[in-house]
């Protein structure tokens, strides 16, 4: 992809530039090239891996307070324990759909608004501040008062969440609704293009990109806050197990979650590149990515 | 129009509608009974007698000191690592995966392996910060130095740069833009961080205060504090842009020229 | 100003003398700054003109005023008979920039027939005629491919494509060939030029290049001064259909790009470019 096809034909007798008329022995020896350039691209990426584990091991097994630490022989052994526990996955899906109920309703609310804000300057320019403030303002800071009214449960999360994850949205589809290049606006007047088709030919696509950045950030602080808030706040789920774990010095079984909270990390983040992808596999920056 | 005329109209339109939601906060809650919200006036008063300037030297500077160190030790480590990843290539792509692993983590898993190692003193409050902050510091340097035009890489070459000239005039200026973005992140990660260690460690700092408040059912003490630190996450992200606006004037310049111009 | 028969052999015969484009005391002033003013002419079907005029003159300005793009402040410009307040049907504008006006989430066919989208016309048409607009500027086979996929002058040739995807009656280009090295320039000129041929088309091209306005035109427009005005209508009588390296080898070529040179130096304007 992102091969160029030139092709001259000026005239119409002609003919194009052929493209088969590559000499045949450099393109043989180039897929060889490659994929040897491969196998040592995953050999350093394990090796790095094993160093990484080595040195982990090394840590755990020496030094006073690494002490609680268990080797990555021990996490695994104590994972694999506690994998087949209800109680284990009864706090990984807490966490999930605090998270993802949360991002849900972050972005009902912060989509719209997000997008009047940016087409109507008077309401940017008015909500500017407000907005600016908003978002520098810690979701853990209100963490308290929402404890207080709501108790250790979901809603408190839930809150929170919303809280911290509507910012980036609201900000990136106010410059969605923003960023429409003028040249883009001419071909639409030019045209006379109907109003459906500005929207769902036009605005839509180049909104997108600026969507999916808020969406992607939006989704990791829903994670984060989920987890921070059921850590603090003591509602049910990954957050709250880390607490008591870390309370009760029960350090294989906390290592254990504390893999599982990164492991949720990392797919989401995988689920995410991979929606972005998906979306914008058109825009410049996914472009770049294939050459 | 004089200039001075649309100065005053501009400030009003972005004033008028915080100023409403003041006000309305503050009439809303005036003869409020209810233990969770109490009058906003009684929390004035509280915040200028608590925060001005006591409160500010015991609570406030020690939180912004952490901070400080904290987000430091980021930029330090983000930026050296990131230039190094940048520029060895054999290295960055075998610790691609790990280093991609423990981006995605969320940083709250990280604090209690930070506790379990450091305690719940000081060195775990800025160790958690400098840990989580670094993440997005490291990655867009290691874009920003990737992304060095390569002509200008040539002509570095060409008239034979010593790597320590070429790091200072044409890979970090270059890296700028992407580093202030990553650092700008940071920061607001730092700010998140800071609070959250300070309500799990020892006492000590604006998380605490804001924590121990709630605890001692001293409401308007924490209201106050939430509204300080709020201010506070405000001002460092002001005082940030103005530090990368002087830093990164000429690049300012360069994208509008580009943006703007036919 | 209208053509004369002479310069347009082997067209089919025009059918009436009433212009096509007519303006009228057409001028534009940005507040206290005027543009343009003055500005009188009229473009006969099947017409090829040139304005030619250096950079900053206010051409882009005035091709706005044309197309409906922009209300000019004084005058007003005619097209069918109908005074132009907004983009009339049956006229077709294509930009400099073509990197910025095609949709790179849609294929290049979907690019051509999106305009007629919003005419109510249904697929299997709109494909047709999309199919046919591309094939008469030689990119038939690149239909699925995406712009960002093609070189620079195949993209110029889909932006071209769409404007001829509606079928129009006149074709309006701002500065179409500044941003293509100058071998794709001289090959998307005689696409031009075919294009107008085979369809009967009344183009206005707008240009700072005056070997290409010379080229292509019927007629040349010069427009220069501040304010701009027309400083001279120049009809070219150069042989058709031209070729790139015989018909600029005539003296009468040189003769011709002289004047036009000549009179933009003359009003003191900054040097277009020769």
């Amino acid at each position: 992809m992102g091969a160029v096809i030139d092709r001259t034909s000026a005239d119409a007798g002609a003919t194009p530039a052929s493209a088969d008329a590559v000499p045949v022995a450099p393109t043989r020896r180039r897929p060889r090239a490659a994929r040897r350039a491969r196998a040592v691209s995953l050999v350093q990426k394990v090796v790095a891996l094993l160093v990484a584990l080595l040195i982990w091991h090394v840590f755990a097994r020496t030094g006073g307070s690494a002490a609680g630490v268990p080797t990555p022989a021990e996490l695994v052994e104590t994972g694999s324990d506690m994998v087949t526990t209800g109680d284990y996955w009864s706090a990984v899906g807490n966490t999930l759909s605090s998270a993802l109920i949360g991002f849900a309703l972050s972005v009902l609310i912060g989509v719209p608004i997000g997008l009047l804000n940016g087409s109507f300057p008077a309401m940017e320019r008015s909500t500017r501040f407000v907005i600016d403030f908003g978002r520098t303002i810690p979701g853990v800071a209100i963490l308290p008062v929402v404890l207080l009214l709501f108790g250790s449960n979901r809603s408190m999360v839930l809150i929170l969440v919303m809280f911290s994850a509507v910012w980036p949205i609201l900000v990136q589809a106010t410059y969605a609704a923003q960023q429409l290049s003028p040249q883009m606006r001419q071909v639409a007047t030019s045209f006379r293009l109907s109003r459906t088709s500005r929207i769902r030919d036009i605005y839509f696509p180049s909104a997108l990109p600026f969507l999916m950045t808020g969406l992607r950030i939006s989704a990791t602080i829903s994670l984060l806050i989920t987890i921070s808030s059921e850590f603090l706040g003591g509602a049910p789920g990954l957050g709250q197990r880390l607490y008591s774990t870390l309370t009760v010095n029960d350090n294989d079984r906390m290592f254990v979650y504390v893999v599982t909270a990164a492991l949720l990390g990392v797919a989401l983040n995988w689920v995410l590149v991979a929606a972005q992808r998906r979306v914008l596999w058109w825009h410049p920056s996914e472009r770049e990515k294939n050459r | 129009m004089s200039t001075s005329m649309s100065m005053v109209r501009r400030v009003l339109w972005e004033l008028w509608l915080p100023v409403l939601l003041v006000a309305i906060w503050w009439f809303a809650s005036a003869n409020s009974t209810n233990f969770y919200f109490p009058p906003l006036a009684d929390i004035m008063d509280e915040f200028v007698d608590i925060w001005f300037f006591e409160g500010i030297r015991t609570e406030i500077w020690p939180s912004v000191q952490r901070l400080a160190l904290g987000f430091g030790i980021a930029v330090v480590a983000g930026v050296v690592l990131g230039m190094l990843l940048g520029v060895v290539d054999w290295l960055d792509n075998a610790v691609r995966p790990i280093v991609e692993f423990l981006r995605a983590t969320p940083g709250v898993a990280i604090l209690p392996v930070m506790v379990l190692l450091l305690g719940l003193g000081t060195s775990m409050k800025v160790g958690i910060i400098a840990l989580v902050a670094t993440w997005p510091i490291l990655l867009n340097t290691i874009d920003g130095v990737r992304s060095v035009e390569p002509v200008l890489r040539q002509v570095a070459a060409s008239h034979r740069l010593k790597l320590s000239h070429r790091i200072r005039f044409i890979i970090l200026p270059n890296a700028a833009p992407q580093i202030f973005a990553g650092a700008r992140t940071a920061l607001a990660i730092s700010v998140v961080a800071m609070v959250i260690s300070e309500m799990v460690g020892t006492p000590g700092g604006i998380g605490y205060f804001i924590l121990d408040a709630q605890r001692s059912f001293n409401t308007v003490a924490m209201w106050t504090g939430i509204i300080a630190l709020g201010i506070l996450g405000y001002l460092l992200n002001k005082l940030f842009a103005l530090v990368e606006g002087r830093a990164l004037s000429w690049h300012r310049g360069m994208t509008a020229h580009n943006n703007g111009g036919k | 100003m209208t053509v004369t028969t002479e310069n347009t052999a082997g067209q089919p015969a025009a059918t009436s003398d009433t212009p096509v484009i007519q303006v009228q005391g057409l001028g534009h002033a940005y507040g206290p700054r005027q543009i343009f003013e003055g500005l009188e002419f009229s473009v006969g079907q099947g017409e090829f003109v040139c304005i030619v005029g250096p950079s900053g003159v206010g051409k882009t300005t005035l091709l706005q005023s044309l197309t409906g793009l922009l209300q000019p402040s004084q005058g007003a410009v005619v097209f069918e008979g109908t005074t132009v307040k907004s983009p009339p049907e049956g006229l077709a504008i294509v930009f400099q920039d073509y990197s910025r006006s095609l949709m790179p989430w849609l294929s290049v066919l979907d690019n051509v027939a999106l305009p007629l989208r919003s005419m109510g016309i249904k697929k299997a048409e709109r494909v047709r005629m999309a199919t046919e607009a591309l094939t008469e500027v030689g990119l038939r086979d690149v239909t699925d491919a995406y712009p960002w996929q093609l070189s620079g002058g195949m993209q110029q040739r889909v932006a071209i494509a769409r404007a001829l995807a509606c079928q129009p009656r006149a074709i309006v280009m701002d500065e179409p060939f500044a941003s293509v090295d100058a071998q794709t320039r001289a090959e998307l000129e005689d696409l031009v030029l075919r294009v107008r041929d085979h369809l009967g088309i009344t183009v206005m091209l707008v240009t700072h290049d005056i070997d290409e306005a010379v080229y292509l035109a019927d007629t040349v427009l010069v427009l220069s001064g501040k304010p701009a005005t027309v400083s001279a209508m120049i009809p070219v009588e150069l042989p058709v259909p031209r070729h790139q390296l015989d018909t600029k080898a005539l003296p009468k070529f040189a003769e011709l790009r002289t004047e036009v040179y000549r009179l933009i130096k003359n009003s003191g304007a900054p040097s277009a470019s020769a």
